[in-house]
C-alpha cells in the first residue's frame, strides 16, 4: 500500500516470514536492491511488499541498519562506523549475525553485508577448525586418512 | 558492485516477465565494476551445489551451509590465508569451496625468494637464515602456472640440486624426485587435469620424461620425435606454457634455417611436439631472440635500432594472425637483447594490464609496460614510450604467479 506522510515521504509496507508488516519511507526500504527493483517493477502499488525469506526479528534489524544509513551523509562517517560497531554487537552472537547475512543477501544489501562478514571473519579468524564446526554445527565428513592428509598439507597453518 | 546471486537470480525470473526496456535498464544497474570481479562470482557459483548437497545430512540447525557458497566465500575472502588453509580441514564441501582459486597475479623475483621454502618445512628452514646473511641462493625457475611455481634449487655447493613445486601464496611445498635435465618446463594437462615437469634428460641417446603431480611419478615418453628436441636450447631455457603446451625458441643455427618457425611447442595431453609458426614477415622471427605469453597470446620482438616491436599471435597456431601490437624506443641501452616477456596483473585489478619484459643485457633489468585491451581495436602497434616501472632483479630471473590455493600435491 503507499501511503505518503506529511512532508511527502513516500511509504511502503514491509512483510515479513511470519506476518509482522513494517511501514517504512521508500528511501529506507530502498536500500535494499531488491526491493528496490520490486518498487521499480511496480510490485509494490499492489499492497504490502511480501518477504517471505526474513523474520520479523530479522527484518526489524535490517529496517534500523537502512534508516541509520540513509538519514547519514558522508561527513557522518564516523558516527556511522561507532553506530555499525554497536549494530553488530547487539546481534549478539554468530547465529543472529548468520541470520542477518542471509538476510542482507537476500535483500541485497551491500554495506550490511560487508559489515556482517567483517564481524563473522573477524569472530573465527583465531579458531580452530573444532572451534568453527561446533559454532555453525558442521559435520566432520573426512575419513580418518583424509583428515591425516589435508592436514599433513596445511600443517604450517596450525602452528 | 558486490551482490548477492540467489537475490540476483530471483530478481531475473521477476523480471523476465516484463518488457526487454525494463531489462535493459536492469542489466545496466547491475554490471559489475571490472571484469575480473565477475570471473569471481562465476568461480563462486560453480561451487554451489555441492556445498548444498553436503548441507542436507547437517541438523536444521543455523549453520554455515544455510549460507549460500557466495556468501560463505565472502567471509572466506576476509579471512587471513593462515586461517583460510586451517578452515580447509573442517569439511570437504568447504575444502572444495577453499580451493577457488584468487586471480591475483604477483610477479615473483629473486628478492622475494627469501620466503622460499616455508620456514616450517623441516631442515629447509636453515635456508631462510641463510638468506638474512645475504649468502645468494642458487635457484632457476622452471615455470609457473595456476599459482604452483616449479623451481630447482642448489642448497650447497657439494650436494646436487632439488626440484621443487610451490605455491608462494600459501607457502606448501612439494619436494620433488629430480632428474638431471638439460630442459624443463611446468604446465597444467587440462585433459588430465594435473599439473606436469617437463624434463629432457641424457642428450645421448636424447629422453623426455614427465612428472606428473597426480601420480607422483616420472614417466618416459614413448614414441619421442628426437628431430625437435635437439633443436631446443639447453640449460636456463624454460619451456613456456601456453595452450597446453610448452614452447621454447629453437637454438640459433635452426632459427637461420627454419625461419617460418617461431617456436617449437610440447602437447602435455598427446606428449608430442609440434612447430608454431612465426610471423610472415621472416626476418623477425631469425632477428628476434625471445618470446612471450601476453594475455592468452603468443608474442615475439623485433628490435631494430633503438624501437623494440612486441607482435602478438591473435589466433593460436595461425600465422596469418601476427600483428604488431606495441612499440617502445629505449635509447642507448638495448639492442635486441629481450628474452622474455609475460602478462602480470600486480597491484590492483583496477589498473589495467602490465606486460614485464625480461633482458638478457643489461641482466636483471625488467621493464614493465602498461596496457589495456587494445589488443582488440588497434591493428597497429601502439607507440610507448611510457615505461611503468623498471625493476633490477639480480640473476635476471623473474616470473609472474597466480595467487591461488591450488596444492602441490594435487588432491
Amino acid at each position: 500500500m503507499s501511503i505518503t506522510t506529511e512532508n511527502n515521504e513516500k511509504m511502503i509496507t514491509l512483510m515479513s516470514s511470519d506476518g509482522e508488516e513494517f511501514v517504512v519511507e521508500e528511501a529506507v526500504a530502498a536500500q535494499s536492491q531488491t526491493i528496490k527493483h520490486l518498487i521499480e517493477d511496480g510490485c509494490s502499488t499492489e499492497g504490502s511488499i511480501p518477504l517471505p525469506n526474513v523474520t520479523g526479528r530479522v527484518l526489524s534489524e535490517v529496517i534500523q541498519y537502512c534508516k541509520k544509513h540513509s538519514s547519514s551523509d558522508d561527513k557522518e562517517e564516523k558516527e556511522l562506523e561507532a553506530w555499525d560497531a554497536e549494530f553488530v554487537k547487539a546481534a549478539d552472537d554468530h547465529v543472529a549475525l548468520t541470520d542477518l547475512m542471509m538476510a542482507a543477501n537476500f535483500l541485497d544489501i551491500k554495506g550490511l553485508l560487508d559489515l556482517v562478514a567483517q564481524t563473522l571473519a573477524n569472530m573465527i579468524t583465531g579458531k580452530s577448525p573444532e572451534e568453527v564446526r561446533r559454532m555453525w554445527n558442521i559435520k566432520n565428513d573426512f575419513t580418518p586418512e583424509e583428515a591425516e592428509k589435508v592436514r599433513k598439507e596445511n600443517q604450517w597453518a596450525f602452528e | 558492485m558486490w551482490s548477492s546471486r540467489s537475490s540476483k537470480e530471483q530478481k531475473r525470473e521477476e523480471e523476465s516477465s516484463h518488457d526487454t526496456t525494463m531489462e535493459m535498464k536492469h542489466n545496466k544497474t547491475r554490471a559489475p565494476d571490472h571484469d575480473n570481479r565477475l570471473v569471481v562470482h562465476q568461480a563462486k557459483s560453480t561451487n554451489r551445489e555441492q556445498l548444498v548437497i553436503s548441507t542436507n545430512m547437517a541438523a536444521p540447525n543455523r549453520n554455515l551451509s544455510c549460507l549460500p557458497p557466495e556468501i560463505v566465500q565472502e567471509i572466506v575472502d576476509l579471512l587471513p590465508i593462515k586461517s583460510i588453509n586451517r578452515f580447509r580441514s573442517i569439511s570437504k564441501s568447504l575444502f572444495s569451496l577453499l580451493a577457488i582459486k584468487f586471480k591475483v597475479q604477483k610477479l615473483l623475483y629473486y628478492p622475494c625468494i627469501r620466503d622460499f621454502p616455508p620456514s616450517n618445512c623441516g631442515r629447509e628452514s636453515r635456508l631462510v637464515s641463510d638468506y638474512s646473511t645475504g649468502r645468494r641462493l642458487y635457484y632457476s625457475f622452471m615455470g609457473s602456472c595456476n599459482g604452483l611455481v616449479c623451481l630447482d634449487v642448489i642448497f650447497s655447493s657439494s650436494k646436487p640440486p632439488e626440484t621443487f613445486v610451490w605455491n608462494p601464496f600459501t607457502g606448501i611445498c612439494r619436494k620433488l624426485p629430480r632428474k638431471d635435465y638439460y630442459a624443463y618446463g611446468f604446465g597444467y594437462d587440462s585433459a588430465s587435469d594435473d599439473y606436469k615437469v617437463f624434463a629432457a634428460t641424457a642428450p645421448h641417446p636424447a629422453k623426455v620424461e614427465i612428472f606428473s603431480l597426480k601420480s607422483g611419478s616420472w614417466k618416459e615418453v614413448e614414441n619421442l620425435d628426437r628431430e625437435y628436441l635437439q633443436h631446443i636450447p639447453g640449460l636456463g631455457c624454460t619451456g613456456l606454457f601456453l595452450n597446453g603446451a610448452l614452447h621454447w625458441r629453437p637454438r640459433e643455427s635452426y632459427r637461420e634455417e627454419k625461419s617460418e618457425i617461431i617456436a617449437i611447442a610440447f602437447d602435455l595431453d598427446k606428449e608430442k611436439f609440434y612447430h608454431v609458426p612465426s610471423p610472415p614477415n621472416h626476418l623477425i622471427s631469425r632477428r628476434s631472440p625471445g618470446f612471450g605469453v601476453v594475455g592468452e597470446y603468443l608474442c615475439c620482438f623485433h628490435s631494430e635500432y633503438f624501437t623494440n616491436i612486441i607482435w602478438v599471435m591473435k589466433e593460436y597456431g595461425n600465422d596469418a594472425s601476427w600483428v604488431p601490437f606495441i612499440s617502445y624506443t629505449e635509447y642507448g641501452k638495448l639492442d635486441g637483447r629481450l628474452t622474455y616477456a609475460c602478462d602480470f596483473i600486480p597491484r590492483s585489478f583496477k589498473d589495467g594490464r602490465y606486460m614485464m619484459l625480461q633482458f638478457a643485457w643489461p641482466a636483471g633489468m625488467i621493464h614493465v609496460l602498461h596496457w589495456n585491451n587494445i589488443l582488440e581495436e588497434s591493428e597497429e602497434a601502439e607507440e610507448y614510450s611510457k615505461k611503468i616501472e623498471f625493476y633490477s632483479v639480480p640473476w635476471g630471473q623473474a616470473l609472474p604467479y597466480t595467487q591461488t590455493l591450488t596444492s602441490p600435491y594435487a588432491s
